[in-house]
């Protein structure tokens, strides 16, 4: 009858080596073969392809500052009181015609 | 120049804005109506944006030209002393720059600045209907809408 020894991940027969078959490994524990499982079922993480970071809204058009209001405002009256003038002119010079 | 006029506007306006105001009034020298009426007009709708004038006041408050406001109130105190004030508010590209006697500069904010803004946008409103007839929105003439 013929000896098998396993010796540093080798199979010796009636002290020859001899090569190892899957079929002399040993059967795998359970908890390890479910843990196995369980690896071969876990998709391998992918990285997600860069996402494109979306650009900013469109900005809500903000309201004119304080400043800005102060300087429209002048610009209109400023605008108002030139335009009349120039109307009182024309009036005139229609008038003188 | 008026001297009349001469005399508002070195009294409300100091020296510095003289040449402004010769410009102004030049131009419309030969009109009938002038830029000092206008401004007359205006100044009393001014007057009223800051609340009621106490009893033995007087107001102005006016756009002087595209960068200077003028706010002035004269009154007599408890001796009967004549009192006045006068505020040139200066719009610069950075801001408003606040002239009271002294003279004592500084540039507004907060909410003076919001303040004196949201006045000047009132002063456009009510001047463009009750002086100009237009609506300050469109700029037309009522009577064209």
């Amino acid at each position: 009858m013929s000896e098998t020894i396993y010796r540093d991940g080798k199979k010796f027969d009636d002290g020859e080596q001899v090569d190892l078959q899957a079929s002399d490994l040993p059967p795998m524990p359970k908890w390890l073969a479910s843990y196995a499982q369980r690896r071969g079922e876990v998709k391998p993480v992918e990285l997600a392809e860069p996402v494109a970071v979306p650009a900013p809204a469109p900005e809500i058009i903000a309201p004119l500052s304080d400043l800005e209001l102060a300087k429209t405002t002048t610009s209109l009256t400023m605008y108002n009181r030139e335009r009349r003038l120039l109307e009182e002119e024309a009036a005139q010079e229609d008038m003188a015609a | 120049m008026n001297s009349l006029l001469k005399k508002m506007v070195t009294l409300i306006v100091g020296d510095d804005t003289q040449a402004a105001i010769k410009k102004q009034s030049t131009k419309t020298s030969k009109t009938k109506l002038t830029d000092r009426d206008l401004l007359r007009q205006e100044s009393k709708i001014g007057a009223t944006l800051f609340g009621p004038v106490q009893k033995g006041h007087n107001r102005e408050f006016f756009c002087l030209d595209e960068s200077t406001w003028i706010w002035h109130e004269e009154w007599r105190d408890e001796k009967g002393v004549e009192r006045q004030s006068t505020v040139r508010y200066e719009l610069h590209p950075n801001g408003i720059l606040k002239v009271s006697d002294g003279p004592r500069y500084r540039f507004i904010e907060g909410d003076e600045l919001k303040n004196f803004a949201e006045a000047t946008r009132l002063y456009y409103e009510q001047t463009s209907r009750q002086v100009y007839g237009r609506d300050p929105k469109t700029g037309l003439k009522f009577a064209q809408q």
